[in-house]
């Protein structure tokens, strides 16, 4: 009698294998991607640095994303700004500075036109002045379909030396100077742990023209902490060679040193206040508020910078600081 | 009633899983064959003089395949058709090597080595060959085509003289001598026009000579053939033996 | 009874739910990462020098892979040759050790990933270019026993040059070489043939010496230039028919040799052409129009002989004659060949001068006419019209005439051109008229003599009077002289070219737009190189 009730048992289990179907078939594993929000983003940069002078730049956001940056001098004229260009997968974000597209000896002329015609004090000449918006930096942002960023493409641009040239020879739009394009891969914490880099280089005349080297940097994690960093190179002709490997100290859960071939970096903390010192012989200092966002910086090359925050996560650090200057100074704009 | 439980489980057994069997593809099977790339060859150690003092030589005899090319060395295995009438050769004449067709290759060889006798001076010998079939090649030769090598020291009609006819005109043996005294060649080597190089050249080692050479000699010796005869204005140069025996040289 | 019935109602639910178990096992996968090639938004096509490194650095990974597990290679193959591993790593980094051509080489770049041993691909076009280019290639002596070849790329002899990128590149053959050509040149001429093949035979009065046009580099000489050596390699003129019979020609010894370029198996001379009627023979001069068979003057025989390709030097046939034909052209045994080229419709103009029955060469004060014959289109010609006679022209009452060294004319004009050592002559056909045209001028020397005199075939431009008198610009194909000079004294060679108008068919006047290159040995022959 008993024998019944196994081969209800049997039989059931049976039946139960010869529906299953779902064994068979993998779902395929996908890489959930889970970003780090930041609790701050920022709102105002100002200080001095060589190449404007005095100055303020003021950060509008829009869902999260940079939508505005405006950049004032010391007169309180707005001389620069941001372009934006938004494409499928990818968001150009160009900072530009406005410069007169005219030469020195025409802003004389006009002004003393506008003197004669105003009296001195009585005009903005800026105002007057023709301008053109020129990129002094474009940054790509590309996404992946899952909201990481898949490449970050940085062209830097420098001042035309023909802007204080007179005369026919004069020219004002801003020269190329490199394009870094990087490639980020993401571990399974949604870290960045390799990043591949191209270089360029390009020729003054003809921005066409460039000398490309390669890099790639592989970061290891503890946690979420970088253990180490290592950076590679491809020597003519070969593949990817590892040239040096930096290791990272922490005290206390603070970083303390990076340590690799040729490059020092040391952090050392006293109060709200951090000393980094890289080779032992450039020092900047940055200040901490109590949220641990970086309030001023002077980076012991002239340049000084105050910054404020407001609450909120912000992309800037994201289009702004290059990952492998975030992964070797956690001391930057966010 | 057990019984009739038990084999009710059993099919049901057999049916869940017997559906789990996917069926596998068969492969069609060949059965390759091996088979000679021409039917005739002449040895003469005449072309070959440096031979006589070795005392031996190698002829390659081709070999082309029907079927696919395998990954790996098939061996072909020859043998003289001694009971065949034509085959006069004695048995220290020669002797069959060991031949094979490469890995992916739809060509091969297989070596037979040749003897230099005195008997070979003033006459011919036939070597009569047929292949094997063996655990590479189960089929041979389906017509049952039989190699000749004829094998001698004396002067003979060389194997390719019915391509370079259309260029030196019909064949003798003292027209052939004067062709190689002439050009100062051992032998014209020529099978199809471009030489080695031709897709359709059935021994590209041994035919090496291109249609644009052939005609060059040709040309060389059309001009020597002339020079004899204005030289013997009432006796042009005549073959002096085979089909043509008796009648002038003439060039196409 | 019961159970039984409980039993089967379990096998066929059994079964029913068994109807719906789908083979899903080919369902069996996991989505797989791709292989990237990044390029970076560089270019697929690149073009290089041939000797030149080319440099091609991609960035290449597969995510989650690690580097290690990938391996590379880089195929180049096209344009015939054998297709080569140029390298194995991620980036290419190699020298360009490809001949030039007009075509691109293929390079083939394959990733796999060898935990998966998938492969993917990208190609690349490579163009080699020469180093060298277009330009007037000269042979020139600086010891009248040994010779070398130069290149002169200017305004006037080269595609998309400015005056001011006049560049000269002297002692090419010996820099490539690492030898001098053994002996003076006699002949020089670059041919090509599509992808069969190109050529720059030189030759001189005891050599023969085969390069590739692109870059300088040896092919064959002497007897490895022939299938049957002639052992003699005193060459009188060199020869090219790129339509009627597609053939190089060379005359050595009195014998004409042809070269058939159509054809992949070989590319050396073959035996020398016999004639249609097996008669010996000593060809002179020749001359290879663009669409008849060639013609060539037998100074043996004193006849024309037709060139028909690879087949045989063609006897003219007398007996198919006109009543009323100028000459004929097997009756000229009195006389020796001095120049043939082509003239406008359909034209050779053969100037041929009484001989000295002794010596062969030019009698003293020798009459001399120019025999006009006809060309007809090789693959039309079934009455064999080509090299029948036209008429004769008497130069023997213009000026100079028998001092005339060097004979030409192009082949859209109704000009003869003739050089004495230091005058050229302009002959006006219709008009029947001469006119001096040119001195070789006293500015940079004051004994400069010209050794040669050719029409210019080959690219460039060049600047002439026009009808309004202001400056023209036209191509310099077919519309300038190129004469090369010497100077004993300097012991220097001059290449000067001199535009020809295309309104009058004179020598350009204005001496602003002659052009003159200096600084070479004594120039003895010339020849354009078209690319």
């Amino acid at each position: 009698m008993k024998y019944k009730y196994i081969i209800y048992l049997l039989v059931c289990i049976m039946v139960t294998v010869a529906c299953n179907e779902e064994s068979k078939y993998n779902t395929p594993d996908e890489f959930q991607y889970s970003p780090k929000k930041n609790a701050f983003r920022v709102t105002k940069i100002s200080g001095t640095n060589s190449h404007w002078g005095k100055f303020t730049l003021t950060m509008e956001y829009d869902k999260e994303e940079l939508s505005n940056i405006t950049r004032t001098n010391a007169t309180n004229d707005t001389v620069g700004g941001i372009g934006i260009i938004r494409s499928t997968s990818s968001i150009t974000y160009e900072l530009q500075d406005w410069i007169p597209s005219i030469d020195n000896d025409s802003i004389h002329r006009m002004d003393s036109i506008l003197s004669a015609k105003y009296g001195t004090g009585n005009y903005q000449l800026w105002d007057s002045l023709p301008k053109s918006a020129q990129a002094i930096l474009r940054t790509t942002v590309y996404t992946n379909t899952n909201g990481s960023i898949k490449k970050l493409s940085i062209q830097s641009y420098q001042p035309n030396e023909k802007s204080e040239v007179v005369g026919d020879d004069f020219a004002y739009n801003y020269i190329l100077k490199t394009t870094t394009a990087s490639t980020y891969e993401y571990d399974v914490n949604s870290n960045i742990c390799i990043n591949r880099i191209m270089y360029d280089v390009h020729d003054p005349v003809d921005k066409e023209i460039y000398e490309r080297s390669l890099y790639k940097t592989e970061t290891e994690y503890g946690g979420d902490k970088i253990k180490t960093l290592t950076w590679f190179t491809v020597p003519g002709g070969a593949g990817f060679t590892e040239y040096n490997r930096y290791n990272y100290t922490y005290n206390d859960n603070r970083l303390t040193a990076i340590n690799g071939t040729d490059f020092t970096r040391t952090f050392t903390y006293s109060g709200n206040q951090v000393t980094v010192k890289t080779n032992n012989s450039e020092v900047a200092i940055y200040e901490l508020d109590s949220n641990g966002n970086v309030v001023k910086m002077d980076d012991g090359k002239g340049n000084v910078y105050t910054i404020e925050y407001e609450p909120g996560h912000g992309n800037f650090s994201h289009v702004f600081v290059s990952v492998s200057e975030q992964m070797t100074n956690p001391f930057f704009i966010k | 009633m057990k019984f009739n439980v038990f084999i009710g489980c059993l099919a049901l057994v057999s049916f869940l899983f017997g559906s789990c069997e996917r069926e596998g593809v068969t492969m069609y099977e060949e059965s390759p064959t091996v088979y000679f790339g021409e039917s005739y060859r002449s040895y003469t150690f005449v072309e070959n003089m440096d031979r006589i003092k070795i005392g031996f030589d190698t002829i390659k005899l081709p070999l082309q395949i029907s079927g696919s090319a395998v990954d790996r060395v098939r061996e072909v295995v020859m043998e003289a058709v001694l009971d065949d009438t034509l085959h006069t050769a004695e048995a220290d004449m020669f002797s069959v090597g060991k031949g094979c067709i490469e890995a992916n290759e739809y060509k091969g060889y297989i070596p037979l080595r040749v003897n230099y006798l005195r008997v070979l001076d003033d006459s011919v010998y036939q070597i009569r060959l047929r292949l094997v079939a063996n655990k590479d090649f189960p089929g041979v030769d389906l017509y049952g085509y039989t190699f000749t090598v004829s094998l001698t020291n004396k002067l003979t009609q060389p194997s390719n003289w019915s391509r370079i006819k259309n260029y030196f005109g019909p064949y003798s043996n003292s027209w052939y001598r004067f062709i190689l005294e002439t050009t100062g060649l051992t032998s014209i080597p020529y099978w199809s026009t471009n030489g080695s190089s031709d897709k359709n050249n059935p021994d590209p080692e041994r035919w090496t000579m291109t249609l644009y050479e052939v005609k060059a000699y040709a040309a060389m010796v059309k001009v020597a053939l002339e020079d004899y005869n204005r030289k013997h204005p009432q006796d042009p140069l005549k073959h002096e033996d085979g089909e043509e025996k008796g009648k002038p040289v003439t060039m196409p | 009874m019961k159970m039984q019935k409980i039993i089967l109602f379990l096998v066929c639910l059994t079964g029913f739910l068994h109807s719906c178990y789908e083979d899903k096992s080919s369902l069996n996968y996991t989505l797989v990462n791709p292989i990237n090639i990044d390029l970076g938004g560089a270019n697929t096509e690149y073009s290089v020098f041939a000797y030149d490194t080319l440099e091609i650095k991609p960035i290449v990974y597969k995510e989650g892979v690690s580097d290690t597990e990938l391996s590379y290679r880089w195929t180049v193959s096209g344009n015939y040759i054998v297709p080569t591993v140029l390298d194995s790593t991620m980036t290419l980094k190699v020298r360009v050790d490809l001949q030039p051509q007009t075509i691109a080489y293929n390079l083939l770049y394959e990733v796999w990933d060898n935990t998966t041993g998938i492969k993917q691909e990208q190609t690349f076009k490579i163009k080699v270019e020469t180093p060298f280019g277009s330009g007037l290639v000269i042979s020139e002596t600086e010891d009248e026993q040994t010779s070398d070849i130069s290149l002169i790329r200017a305004y006037c002899f080269s595609s998309g040059f400015k005056k001011a990128q006049d560049t000269t590149m002297r002692n090419l053959f010996s820099l490539v070489n690492k030898r001098k050509i053994a002996g003076v040149g006699t002949a020089i001429l670059s041919t090509t043939y599509g992808v069969y093949g190109r050529f720059m035979t030189i030759g001189t009065n005891s050599s023969v010496d085969r390069i590739d046009p692109f870059d300088y580099s040896y092919i064959d000489g002497n007897g490895s230039s022939f299938m049957i050596d002639p052992k003699n390699y005193n060459v009188t003129s060199l020869g090219f028919s790129s339509n009627a019979g597609c053939i190089e020609t060379i005359v050595i010894g009195g014998k004409l040799y042809t070269h058939y370029y159509q054809t992949q198996a070989i590319h050396t001379f073959s035996y020398y052409l016999l004639t249609s009627d097996m008669s010996d023979y000593r060809v002179g001069l020749a001359t290879q129009p663009e669409w008849a068979y060639g013609l060539c003057f037998d100074e043996m025989n004193g006849r024309f002989l037709e060139i028909q390709g690879t087949k045989y030097l063609r006897v003219i046939n007398s007996k198919k004659l006109e009543p009323d034909a100028a000459f004929d052209p097997n009756k000229l045994q009195d006389f020796t060949c001095r120049a043939m080229f082509s003239g406008r419709n359909n034209i050779t103009h053969n100037i041929l001068q009484e001989k000295d029955p002794v010596t062969g060469k030019p009698k003293l004060d020798g009459k001399i006419y120019c025999y006009d014959t006809k060309q007809e289109y090789y693959y039309n010609d079934p009455d064999l019209i080509n090299g029948m006679p036209s008429k004769i022209i008497d130069l023997n009452g213009f000026p100079d005439i028998q001092k005339a060294l060097f004979f030409s004319g192009t082949n859209n004009r109704d000009y003869i051109y003739y050089a004495t050592e230091d005058k050229i002559y302009t002959i006006n056909l219709i008009m029947n008229v001469v006119t001096e045209d040119y001195v070789v001028p006293t500015t940079e020397s004051s004994d400069e003599v010209i050794t040669s005199m050719a029409v210019w075939l080959g690219y460039g431009s060049m600047n002439f009077t026009n009808n309004q008198g202001e400056m023209g610009t036209t191509s310099s194909a077919n519309n300038m002289l190129v004469v090369t000079t010497y100077s004993p004294s300097l012991k220097e060679g001059f290449v000067r070219t001199l535009p020809i108008s295309i309104y009058t068919g004179r020598i350009e006047a204005n001496k602003d737009y002659h052009g003159m290159f200096r600084g070479f040995g004594r120039i003895t022959a010339t020849t354009s190189q078209k690319d």
